[in-house]
Order: structure tokens, then C-alpha cells, then sequence
């Protein structure tokens, strides 16, 4: 997750009001934030609602990166939060159940139902134990970055992914069975 | 990581983003270019959110306020707890059922109750009233009516009510009102409220 010199030069670029080099730094990082909000959301369209929302508020935050980190890590924080506090109101869980079940449904025919059930089941752990799991299995990172971009310690991440591989297991293991050899 | 873990990582993967097309990512740098350049304004949900909040706020601490000067006001004009009022109110009540409209005055000391009796029964001038005045360490408590008289170390104190519910203590050298209750003078303390208000 270094961040290369070309970026560094677009992010201190950015924190002096360059909306260009900010919008070459979305370039570069927006499916990766993209499919975590995806992940975390399971709605597409939330999900660039999302997405947008992320740099914009990095946009507005980026006096605060110091540079301690790299961009991405410090970005992953911004929209792990947004996920989180997407996901905090019952009401918009709610709508966001109904709405996978809608795309679901209009999904087309070649859809792979396996991966469907992940995202069911993703969709059922808790949403920190969800952002861990989306962070390290999906995203790459060990506990130690995943900590920093939740913002909590080593040992939460590792005990929080412990719990949510307890979970997926078990709302998996129909799915585990079949797909074992595949 | 076990062997199961790593199945399961596997088969978690199998969960695929939605791919959007190419256009849609050249696109969405710009998008939120665009939206930067805007002038900043928070959603309109926020403004309507931020301004149910400050209201609220608002609302909160003007009660909190009044309750706080309320209480405050009470709290000098009454000067007693309300455990203290509460056991006054249920002398005055006892009494008052043994001698209606008779009394005059109750004093109230460690060893029991005084009363001043009316010889004819007279309809009182106001509701009750808690009055303790204290001097040199010695202090009386009486309940009472507007135009009253009670007296301490052999001095004499009219206790009348006006209409806006303060109790004043008028004596040779003091007049003392519930409305200023720091305007005590010539060594004197005083507490005093209106039983009525309580009743």
C-alpha cells in the first residue's frame, strides 16, 4: 500500500486546492473504494452514492493526512466510517436488504448463485466483523494496516475476523460442501 | 491460516463486484470534480436535520434555563426542602381540620406546636404561609397568615403576601421580602414561602 512518488505529488497537489490532481487520485483509487462500499452495503447504488460521498469528504479532510500512512490506508479509513455509519441506521438496513433482494432478482440468468449466498451472508455479520473480513480477505491487508483503517487495535481486528469466519462457515457450509472441489 | 480458512477465503472471493463499464469510471473523477467546484452546501436532509437539532437544542436549554431560575428563585423565596414543607403542610393540614378557620398562628419549635387561635371564626386573609426567622442562633418557625404578627427576642414582625406570592417580614428595623431574599438585615435570616402554593 506505498504510495508511489507520482501520487504523493498528486496529494499534495490536491491539499493545496487542486481539484485536477484530486480528481487523478480518485482515478486511481475509486473501484477499490467502490468495492468496498459494495461489500459493505451490498447495494450498487448506495455504493457510488457512497463512493462519491468518500472523496468528497477526503477532499475536505485532506489538511488532516500527514502523510504517517499511505493515501489509500488513510482513505480506506474515511470510507470504512462512512460504511459503518451507512449501515448504523435500521431503517436504511432495511432498504438495503430489499434492494439486494431486488437486484438479485433482476439479476441476469448467468448470475453464479454461490457467489450470490457470499454476499447473503456478508450482509449478515455484524458490520465491523464485516468491514474486517472485507479489509483482509478482499482488499489484501493484514491485521496490522486493516487496524489502522478501522481505527481500532491489532487484536480487535483479529478477534472481529475470527468471529466473522466463525459465522460465514456456519451460513456457508452448504456452499463450502459443494464448491470444496471447485 | 487453516485449510478451511483458506476455503473459505476462496469461495468468499467468488462474491464479484458488479463490473460498471468503462465509460462509467472515466466518467466519475469528473463526477466528483464537478461536485467539489460546487459551493458548499450540506444536503438539504442535513440542513433540515441541523435545523430540528438547534431547535431542539434551543428548546432544551430555554428550559433548562427557566427551570434552573425557577427553581433558582423558588429555591431563595421557599428556602426549605421539601421534606420541610411537606411536614408543614401536614401540621397546617391537621390543625387547620381541628379548628377551622380559627388559626392564626402556628409555632413550630423542637418540642411541638403553639397555636394562636382566632376567638370567632374568620375566613384567613391568604393561604398559609412558612415563615422561620432566626437571630443570634435562635430561630422560630411559624406558619401563619398575611397580617399576622410573630414575634423573635421580643420584637414584633408583620408577615403579609403580596399578589405576586412573596412573603414580606416587616419589623421595627427590617423589611424583608421572599422577592430579595438576600436583603436580610440588623443580623436577621429569614426564610419564608408561601404554604398554598405547595397545598
Amino acid at each position: 500500500m506505498a504510495d508511489t512518488d507520482e501520487e504523493l505529488g498528486w496529494v499534495r497537489a490536491s491539499q493545496t486546492g487542486d481539484p485536477a490532481a484530486f480528481g487523478r487520485l480518485v482515478g486511481r483509487h475509486q473501484r477499490m473504494i467502490h468495492a468496498l462500499a459494495y461489500r459493505m452495503i451490498g447495494s450498487l447504488a448506495e455504493a457510488e452514492d457512497l463512493t462519491q460521498e468518500t472523496f468528497i469528504a477526503a477532499w475536505h479532510q485532506l489538511d488532516g493526512f500527514r502523510g504517517e500512512a499511505s493515501f489509500s490506508s488513510w482513505l480506506y479509513r474515511i470510507a470504512v466510517n462512512r460504511c459503518l455509519n451507512w449501515r448504523s441506521r435500521a431503517q436504511r438496513r432495511d432498504s438495503v436488504h430489499l434492494a439486494w433482494s431486488e437486484q438479485r432478482e433482476s439479476a441476469a440468468s448467468g448470475d453464479d448463485p454461490r457467489a450470490r449466498q457470499v454476499q447473503e451472508a456478508l450482509l449478515l455479520l455484524d458490520p465491523a466483523q464485516r468491514a474486517a473480513i472485507v479489509l483482509t480477505v478482499y482488499d489484501g491487508l493484514n491485521h496490522f494496516e486493516a487496524a489502522r483503517a478501522l481505527g481500532c487495535a491489532e487484536t480487535t481486528v483479529s478477534w472481529r475476523v475470527f468471529m466473522a469466519r466463525r459465522k460465514l462457515k456456519k451460513l456457508l457450509a452448504s456452499v463450502q460442501g459443494r464448491g470444496g472441489g471447485a | 491460516m487453516s485449510h478451511r480458512d483458506d476455503e473459505l477465503n476462496e469461495l468468499l472471493r467468488t462474491a464479484r463486484v458488479p463490473e460498471r463499464t468503462p465509460e462509467y469510471w472515466e466518467e466519475f473523477p469528473q463526477l466528483v470534480v464537478r461536485q467539489l467546484r460546487r459551493p458548499v452546501r450540506p444536503p438539504v436532509e442535513k440542513v433540515a436535520r441541523r435545523r430540528i437539532w438547534a431547535w431542539g437544542l434551543g428548546l432544551a436549554t430555554a428550559c433548562l434555563l427557566l427551570g434552573f431560575f425557577a427553581g433558582f428563585r423558588r429555591g431563595h423565596a421557599a428556602g426549605f426542602s421539601a421534606a420541610e414543607v411537606a411536614q408543614s403542610r401536614k401540621i397546617y393540614q391537621e390543625l387547620a381540620a381541628l379548628f377551622p378557620d380559627r388559626l392564626q398562628t402556628v409555632l413550630l419549635d423542637g418540642r411541638g406546636s403553639q397555636l394562636v387561635l382566632a376567638s370567632d371564626a374568620q375566613p384567613p386573609a391568604s393561604a398559609p404561609l412558612l415563615v422561620q426567622i432566626c437571630h443570634a442562633g435562635d430561630c422560630r418557625r411559624f406558619i401563619t397568615f398575611s397580617g399576622q404578627r410573630v414575634a423573635l427576642n421580643g420584637e414584633t414582625f408583620e408577615v403579609l403576601s403580596d399578589a405576586e406570592g412573596n412573603v414580606l417580614v416587616v419589623g421595627d428595623r427590617l423589611a424583608w421580602s421572599s422577592g430579595e431574599p438576600r436583603k436580610a438585615a440588623a443580623g436577621y435570616r429569614i426564610r419564608a414561602t408561601a404554604l398554598g402554593e405547595a397545598l
